[in-house]
């Protein structure tokens, strides 16, 4: 069984706010928003071949594979493309007053072995999925904070 | 027991003044870089797959992307583009509101792109499995990330006043 690749956060802790000064409405409508900020994020950098979690590049596809993936009808970026199964299936869903940022059931194996939780992938690391230990980069911990901002301050 | 102040009256009259503008704090300015700012990153989002509407992840992907002319089209990203034309004809114009001004995104130049944003809307097949709409309509909101934008530079603007 793949080993199984899920970073779950409260938004208000992953950006060192109190959640105490949200009501149950108020922190509702933070979740829904973070999610899909979230999603959104992650997809946009992998996009650009960037590290949701790291920030930096990722490493390029050497160039046999770059040429099969253009064979294919991909693009030869390290886009985490080619049937695009594994970013259709990229999710943020809601688990109580927390969000689970996850790869569908089918699709672990593969998000192992980019994101390598288990250290056993022969792949170059192209991690979008933080592990437990760590958080997103800056600008999209930044707009966490500003979605708060607004749901606080609206 | 009365008590007596003074006002200045310059001062008095430039906090007159601010009160006004915050009546309409939207000046022609501001809605023009959200317009910028929105018609970026919704050209951004697009170019990488991903539905600039709330809640629509990615598009759905291409059925035949081997039907297109001279099979140009890769099969991914699904980023509507052929010739280019239609993400360049996005565009955004800024007109007067009750907040002061307000911005209009739309497909601009020739007609022929706002057929296309409408047959995208549809799908090849009229069903959800191939509609890929890219301006927000009716109940549909923009994704997060745009509204961080014109919320960022609604908050500075007002904060400016």
């Amino acid at each position: 069984m793949a080993t199984k690749v899920a970073f779950e956060f409260d938004p208000f802790e992953l950006v060192g706010r109190d959640k105490g000064d949200a009501t149950r409405e108020q922190r509702r409508e933070i979740l829904d928003q973070v999610a899909d900020f979230v999603l959104e994020s992650v997809l946009s950098d992998v996009g650009e071949s960037r590290s949701p979690v790291t920030g930096r590049n990722f490493k390029k596809l050497d160039s046999d594979y770059a040429k099969q993936k253009r064979s294919e009808g991909g693009t030869p970026v390290a886009n985490l493309l080619l049937g695009g199964d594994l970013l259709d299936s990229l999710l943020v869903r809601k688990k109580g007053e927390k969000l689970i940022l996850t790869v569908s059931e089918d699709q672990m194996g593969k998000a192992d072995g980019h994101n390598n939780f288990s250290g056993d992938s022969p792949l170059p690391r192209r991690q979008f999925v933080p592990e437990e230990d760590e958080t997103f980069r800056p600008a999209i911990r930044a707009g966490i904070e500003a979605i708060i901002d607004d749901v606080l301050g609206g | 027991m009365p008590i007596t102040t003074k006002v200045n009256k310059a001062d008095f009259s430039k906090i007159i003044e601010r009160l006004n503008v915050l009546k309409s704090p939207i000046d022609r300015a501001t809605a023009s870089e959200i317009g910028e700012e929105v018609v970026a990153e919704m050209r951004d989002l697009i170019s990488k797959g991903i539905s600039p509407i709330a809640g629509n992840g990615r598009f759905p992907r291409y059925k035949d992307p081997k039907k297109y002319p001279r099979r140009q089209k890769p099969n991914t990203p699904v980023n509507l583009k052929l010739s280019g034309d239609f993400q360049e004809a996005l565009t955004y114009s800024v007109k007067s509101s009750k907040s002061g001004f307000k911005t209009e995104i739309f497909y601009g130049g020739a007609s022929v792109e706002d057929k296309k944003e409408s047959g995208h809307r549809k799908g090849s097949d009229g069903t959800s499995r191939t509609s890929r709409p890219t301006i927000p309509q009716g109940s549909e909101s923009f994704a997060e990330r745009i509204v961080r934008i014109f919320s960022r530079i609604y908050r500075d603007r007002v904060s400016s006043i």
